[in-house]
């Protein structure tokens, strides 16, 4: 419980190993995974991976798949608490990113958790960063990510 | 009774193998053909085969063996990217796609199939149309494709983008440059006057601040015009002239051999004239009848299929897509919804209903970079705006420097999302 934080004391972490990206669609479809979330509305089921997966094609338009940095940060393998809370927050226009705000605009609380679902489970394929843009990535996640 | 998602999904896998014995039964696999390999066709190829996992056979049909991308290609001239650095390989081989080298030359869309320029046949069962734009050479009096060899349009990646960049960096202190903007709708509204402050960024870099751009647009308003303006006054001061229709009563000719523009009130002789012309969906698109009366291809905003014909998608810039340009983002969001569609089609696979994106950045000067974006979803029958975003004017610097780091790592992403 401890790793999830104090902002998610009724979320559990799934105990499912994390996959490669590549050939995970086998998997896809084990449901097995055992993750509570703990949401605004209360308790919601595990997100749906599979509409998760459909959802995160417009995500990795801009953010890799690969985990890679470029300018715009990864959000491959993120725990799922901390990803449903950045995209509510987008969602509510907490967060302050224009384009965030637009994307996560209409999503519900089951698109978010499906969304995190998928994006917790993958492992990133590679950690490295453009070494010209390693300093500019330290600078600007801060206030691209903060909360307003 | 309540039937969950999972096992709606299942009955629908069920009725689809009822309804369509010819694709699911009579064949081992079935057979998507996509015509291009840009930002629409080749992320088409790439999820189909991907997320069909073998049980679809997918052929791209596209000449090239790297795709020049035109997305960034106004950086080249601004001497912020290289020809290399947007040139982009195919990696799709290890999805599946077969990736066929040849132009497209004509679809027989009763015997659904595609005869390629080598007099060769492909026969699909959905066939994915995504050949992007062809430039109306005839839209401007006087220009033709071989004046473009003069009067360069640089509407379309690769010599042409060399072409610019050359004759812009060729030019003397002093000079004029022309641009004829093109009247809607066209690829990458934004595009020329990111252009134009791009042309403007190589002058005076180079001290060359007596130079001038003229542009003599077509449309009395565009893309991002306040954040255009306010950039070129600030970096720019006394370089860039934008003549709406009432100040130049619309373009007359152009004459490359003398290197003038007429317009209904005056000649104009510069050192370096752009024209980009009116455009329309490419070639295959609209002799295979899938266009209409306005040169682009009308879709099913739920999926973008053709209205046409019905084993067609239509996708990019071809497509009648609604509030969304034309432009890589757009049509690399719309081949999501149209290889979930396809998949569900030929394979019974779940589908979602459609949501579409597209954020288009533009470079006013190094580390000033403004965006203007929005999501989409169906609706009346079009693709409609449901959420939209435009940087503001007046903006810091800090702002402006992150949208630019933004706008680099997309072109990472989208670029790694299309072709690896």
């Amino acid at each position: 419980m401890a790793e999830t934080g104090q902002m998610w004391p009724c979320a559990v972490r799934t105990t499912q190993a994390k996959r490669p990206i590549r050939g995970i669609r086998t998997g896809l479809r084990a449901v097995g995974a055992v993750v509570a979330l703990c949401v605004a509305a209360g308790h919601a089921e595990a997100g749906d991976r599979e509409l998760g997966e459909y959802l995160s094609s417009e995500c990795v338009t801009c953010h890799q798949l690969s985990g890679r940095f470029d300018g715009i940060p990864s959000i491959v393998g993120r725990a799922e608490p901390e990803l449903i809370s950045a995209l509510s927050e987008y969602r509510d226009k907490v967060r302050d990113n224009q384009v965030m705000r637009a994307i996560a605009a209409k999503f519900n609380d089951e698109e978010i958790a499906a969304l995190a679902s998928y994006f917790g489970s993958l492992e990133q394929e590679q950690s490295e960063r453009s070494t010209a843009r390693a300093e500019n990535a330290r600078e600007l996640t801060p206030s691209m990510e903060g909360t307003k | 009774m309540t039937i969950s998602r999972r096992q709606f999904s299942t009955g629908l896998l069920a009725a689809s193998f009822i309804a369509m014995p010819g694709v699911l039964r009579a064949q081992a696999k079935p057979r998507v053909v996509v015509i291009g390999g840009g930002p629409g066709g080749a992320t088409v190829a790439k999820y189909v085969a991907r997320d069909s996992q073998g049980a679809i056979d997918v052929t791209m049909v596209e000449p090239l063996e790297k795709f020049i991308t035109c997305f960034h290609s106004n950086l080249v001239i601004g001497g912020m990217r290289s020809m290399e650095s947007i040139t982009q390989p195919y990696k799709l081989s290890g999805y599946g796609v077969k990736h066929v080298r040849q132009m497209a030359a004509t679809i027989d869309r009763d015997k659904k199939q595609v005869r390629l320029a080598d007099g060769s046949v492909l026969d699909y069962d959905r066939l994915v149309v995504a050949p992007g734009i062809d430039i109306k050479f005839d839209s401007v009096p006087g220009y033709s494709e071989a004046a473009a060899e003069i009067m360069p349009h640089g509407w379309k990646p690769g010599a042409q983008t060399l072409l610019v960049k050359k004759q812009l960096d060729a030019l003397e202190d002093g000079s004029t440059i022309v641009m004829l903007a093109p009247p809607n709708p066209y690829r990458c509204p934004p595009g020329p006057y990111e252009r134009v402050s791009m042309m403007a960024k190589v002058l005076k870099a180079k001290g060359h601040t007596r130079s001038k751009i003229i542009v003599i647009d077509p449309k009395d308003k565009f893309s991002k015009m306040a954040l255009f303006q306010e950039g070129w006054q600030k970096h720019y001061p006394g370089m860039v002239e934008w003549m709406d229709p009432k100040m130049h009563g619309g373009v007359k000719s152009v004459d490359p051999s003398a290197m003038t523009v007429t317009t209904d009130f005056e000649t104009v002789k510069a050192a370096m004239i752009n024209v980009i012309p009116a455009q329309m969906a490419g070639k295959i698109a609209r002799d295979a009848g899938l266009a209409n009366q306005t040169g682009y291809c009308p879709i099913d905003a739920t999926n973008m299929k053709s209205t046409i014909d019905p084993n067609i998608y239509v996708l990019g810039d071809a497509a009648i897509a609604g509030a969304m340009p034309k432009s890589a983002f757009s049509a690399n969001s719309h081949a999501k919804v149209v290889a979930m569609a396809v998949r569900g089609e030929l394979t019974g696979s779940r589908t979602f209903p459609a949501r579409y994106a597209n954020t288009c950045w533009s470079v006013l000067a190094n580390d000033d970079t403004v965006k203007v974006g929005g999501r989409y979803e169906p609706k009346d029958g079009a693709i409609a705006e449901v959420e939209g975003f435009v940087s503001k004017t007046g903006e810091d610097a800090g702002i402006r420097f992150q949208t630019a780091e933004e706008n680099m790592g997309w072109y990472a992403g989208i670029t790694a999302d299309i072709f690896a």
